[in-house]
């Protein structure tokens, strides 16, 4: 009767390696889902004298995207991003991540800019907070400044389509039906 | 026009196919045989794997052959080779990716299937055919596998183009020639023992010295996968950077596993085979072996966990490796769980017998296996319970298994120094009392004389490494009495004695080198220099290379001892122009007794370099001290199988 | 004469032999999470630097490995711990070996006369 434990262990052991085949190990869930965005103090890129703060993320849906002129998959991603606004009516926040003030707005200049705004994070520090660590990366923000959604990687059109867009519809009508 | 080049592939490839038949056939007819209790049938497992062999060493050389000529339009080659590659390279870039490390595997499978052909001619015929039965099933579900989801021969024609990818530049190095290969033996090798157990188990004579017959497989396939797994550490020592020989790894880890329990097994098997005792123990332990062997196989390339060894992972093979997995195991295990009560232990032992002293080894060992187990999949089973990633590195591995670890270091010697059945405890605290004492009190002196501070961690390492050596040594001079000569001892006794003393060095080695290592990671300038120890390092000169794909910079270190100039290192930083990785060529003063390490970090501002330079007390030992055990696992599989007594 | 050359300076500088060494422990224990199989000691990603920067002044303001393991944890999550932690979760993987060692010996003297 204990002659059956090997096997019965083994069996175990395959259900689990069995349910982990489809899962990517090197895939980070962000601890920050339901969090509120940490708060910052930071200059934009468009007008370095201006600076903004975490108010400017309230009552409304936020999309935050976080690229660098360095990084390549930012600058394959950016044509989406051009995209997406002409076709949706978005509040896009750009978070310029550890990145050279001037490559960036050479860039914004030459590529066109999307966001309404550009965050000048030279340090990395907001990055840190939010806990990035490949970019590009897309936050989604509610109206309380929460963060409801994080997706490491480019987005593209059937991310935008299958996950986000659905996702920010909702939570502009999470605002209104409480009202 | 048909070339001999663009047929190549398609024989090797059609070559496969009929190894796969063949192999079919194998798995079938001497069972069909043994049914009908039809001799011919049976016989005709002998011709089969002989084929079978025939074919996939055929399909070998003809990938060996595309490789060789640069052949781009197998995507294989193409993927992993480049026309302006060394031809060492080419060849075992063969191995370099996963369909042809696969292939690899089967060929050195083969070997092993050739081998148990030769060596197979005393031994009953029906248990024969059972054994070339799993074999050929075992061949079978591989060589599906390969045909159907990793198929190292398909060709990428029309259209390809002129010259490859390259290999990967870390893989660019004489380990890869031998590391893996090495590794295989020892893995796939288990599979004979595997097949033996099975035969034993599905069988119905009793009284068969299957335990003698087994031995000299189990203790060559130790030997190999000992040297393969140091091969792999030392590797990692000199080209990942960092002066790290092991990381607890899943891959790693995936290694390790059957290693220890292949341990476990010889010396369950010694018991068996003299005492007749734990034979279903045994019987067990030849079957997880192999079944770890198999799980490191689907760990390493189902892509699950996240790990140092990048093979390109595709689910697919994820899910048909779990399913051979499952078909092999589950089986075996069944079959161990419907017949494992008639092996059931005939008597019980004395506590203070050499068969207990090796009976609570062996579960320490699988214990310490278990944990290493648990350690390595927990981050799978947390995120299916709890949908968040948890990762188990090595703060867990060392503090969980060096306690197992500890008690079977101490009954090492033991072992040999006692009597089959009950020994008193007044003669075995006077065969090795002395000895005890002796490795004490030499643990301490070294401990507390040394330059560094006391540590009860190195007294403990230094204890143990210096009572195993002394009660082998203890050993090895009353086997020589006895025999009268050198040359009279048996070759299974000189074997144990050099794979114990193996052990002991790796102790050491491994305790000193944790425990006293020194790590500078400074910022350094021309003429600066950095102590370490008695060797003063300094930085000498600094040029800008190039190479045939990579740009970078080569330091020129000098090591200065008492004045005097001992040694010039170069170590460098590559930036490899297509990809823009970079790459640390380290730079090692080898020696016995230490090694110093350096490695150029990265360029700072004024003409600053950050270095890491390391002091590496006694780190060769741990490669030594592998080396001996495999030595001593090789001489006892050369040993006369009829030893009635050490 | 013995020729005596200028010592390189290193990289993180610490007065305190404890500060050192608790700075060292902490980074060989963190996971890179940009290569993930490096610790954050020797991965040469740009978020390990900074991990690195802001660890250091973290130990030389004194503060206690759990706060600093909090504040990183806070971020990425515990993923990046090479240590698993030891909460309610993580009891099994702790307790196993342990019970493992117990019911091994537990089993061995069901041989014994």
């Amino acid at each position: 009767m204990k002659y059956i434990l090997p096997f019965a262990f083994f069996i175990i052991i395959s259900g689990f390696l069995w349910k982990s085949i489809d899962r990517n190990p090197q895939e980070l869930p962000s601890v920050l889902i339901g969090k509120s965005v940490p708060h910052f103090n930071l200059a934009t890129v468009e007008d370095p004298k201006r600076s903004v703060n975490q108010a400017i993320f309230k009552d409304r849906v936020t999309v935050l995207n976080v690229w660098a002129s360095w990084c390549r998959s930012c600058k394959v991603e950016h044509e989406t991003w051009l995209e997406l606004t002409r076709q949706y009516k978005l509040f896009l926040v750009g978070l310029n991540y550890h990145d050279d003030l001037k490559e960036a707005n050479l860039w914004l200049k030459t590529a066109g800019n999307p966001y309404q705004v550009t965050l000048l994070d030279e340090k990395g520090r907001l990055g840190m907070d939010l806990g990035v660590y490949g970019t590009p990366e897309t936050f989604v923000l509610d109206k309380k400044g929460i963060i409801r959604y994080r997706h490491v990687g480019l987005v593209d059109f059937s991310v935008w389509n299958n996950t986000v867009w659905p996702l920010i519809q909702s939570l502009e009508a999470e605002g209104s039906s409480e009202k | 026009m048909v070339n001999c080049l663009t047929m190549i592939p398609e024989i090797g490839h059609f070559a496969l196919i009929i190894a796969f038949c063949l192999a079919g056939l194998l798995a079938l007819l001497p069972m069909i045989g043994l049914y009908h209790k039809n001799d011919v049938w049976m016989q005709a497992a002998r011709p089969i794997a002989l084929g079978q062999c025939f074919f996939i060493l055929l399909s070998f050389m003809c990938l060996l052959y595309a490789f060789i000529h640069n052949d781009f339009s197998v995507a294989y080659v193409a993927g992993n080779s480049n026309a302006a590659l060394p031809i060492f390279y080419k060849i075992s870039a063969i191995w370099g990716g996963h369909e042809g490390s696969l292939l690899l595997w089967i060929l050195i499978f083969s070997g092993w299937v050739f081998a148990v052909n030769v060596c197979s001619h005393q031994l009953p015929l029906v248990f024969v055919a059972k054994v070339f039965a799993v074999l050929g099933m075992i061949g079978f579900g591989f060589l599906l596998f390969l045909l159907t989801t990793s198929n190292p021969f398909a060709r990428l024609l029309p259209n390809y183009s002129m010259d490859g990818n390259d290999l990967n530049p870390l893989l660019q190095d004489p380990g890869l020639i031998f590391h893996p290969p090495l590794l295989y033996m020892g893995y796939v090798g288990f599979s004979v023992p595997f097949a033996f157990a099975i035969s034993v188990l599905w069988g119905n004579e009793q009284n068969m010295p299957w335990a003698k017959w087994m031995r000299p497989w189990v203790l060559s396939a130790f030997a190999f996968l000992t040297i393969g797994i140091a091969l792999g550490s030392f590797w990692a020592y000199y080209e990942l950077g960092w002066g790290g020989w092991w990381f607890w790894d899943p891959v790693e880890n995936a290694s390790f596993m059957p290693w220890l329990v292949s341990i476990a097994l010889i010396h369950s098997l010694m018991v068996s085979d003299k005492r007749q005792l734990f034979q279903g123990w045994t019987l067990l332990l030849s079957i997880i072996v192999f079944v770890l062997s198999l799980l490191g196989t689907f760990l390493v390339r189902s892509g699950i966990l996240t790990s140092v060894h990048a093979f390109a992972t595709d689910p697919r093979r994820g899910i048909f490796l779990l399913e051979f997995l499952l078909v092999v195991a589950g089986s075996a295990l069944l079959l161990y769980a419907i017949k494992g009560n008639k092996f059931s232990n005939p008597r019980k032992i004395d506590l203070f017998s050499r068969e207990a002293m090796i009976l609570f080894s062996t579960f320490l060992l699988i214990g310490g296996g278990a944990s290493v187990l648990l350690g390595t999949i927990f981050p799978l089973i947390y995120d299916a319970l709890t949908s968040q990633k948890i990762s188990v590195g090595f703060p867990y591995f060392n503090a969980v298994f060096i306690p197992f670890m500890i008690p079977v270091l101490i009954l090492i010697p033991l072992g040999p120094l006692s009597q089959w059945g009950p020994n008193s405890l007044k003669s075995m605290a006077t065969k090795t009392g002395s000895l005890g004492a002796l490795s004490i009190a030499f643990a301490f002196c070294v401990s507390l004389f040394s330059a560094n501070p006391f540590s009860w961690g190195v007294s403990l390492g230094l204890g143990l490494g210096m009572w195993i050596t002394l009660g082998t040594a203890n050993f090895a001079l009353i086997k020589i009495q006895k025999q009268g000569s050198i040359k009279r001892v048996s070759l299974g006794a000189w074997g144990m004695i050099f794979a114990h003393f193996g052990m002991a060095v790796l102790v050491i080695g491994i305790t000193i080198v944790s425990n006293n290592e020194i790590e500078k990671e400074v910022e350094i300038n021309i003429n600066q220099s950095v102590k370490l120890h008695d060797v003063e390092v300094v930085f000498k000169n600094l040029n800008t290379i190039e190479g045939p794909n990579y740009i970078g910079h080569k330091g020129h270190f000098q090591l200065e001892k008492n004045g005097q100039t001992i040694s010039d290192l170069y170590p460098e930083k590559r930036i490899f122009v297509v990809q823009g990785s970079k790459m640390t060529e380290t730079a090692i003063d080898p020696g016995l007794w230490r090694d110093i390490y350096i490695a150029l970090a990265d360029k700072l501002e004024k003409g600053k370099w950050s270095a890491r330079i390391y002091y590496k007390p006694l780190v060769r030992w741990i490669w030594l001290g592998a080396l001996l055990m495999a030595v001593g696992g090789f001489l006892a599989a050369l040993g006369r199988r009829n030893t009635s007594k050490w | 004469m013995k020729k005596s050359k200028e010592e390189a300076k290193d990289a993180y500088i610490f007065t305190q032999p404890k500060n050192k060494d608790l700075f060292h422990k902490i980074i060989h224990e963190f996971r890179c999470t940009v290569c993930q199989n490096q610790n954050i000691s020797d991965s040469m990603a740009p978020l390990a630097v900074d991990l690195r920067q802001e660890i250091y002044y973290r130990v030389l303001s004194n503060q206690s490995e759990k706060e600093i393991t909090d504040f990183v944890t806070s971020r990425y999550g515990e993923f990046i711990l090479y240590r698993p932690p030891f909460h309610e979760d993580t009891y099994f993987l702790w307790g196993a070996p342990f019970a493992i060692f117990l019911l091994s010996m537990v089993i061995f003297t069901k041989y014994l006369k």
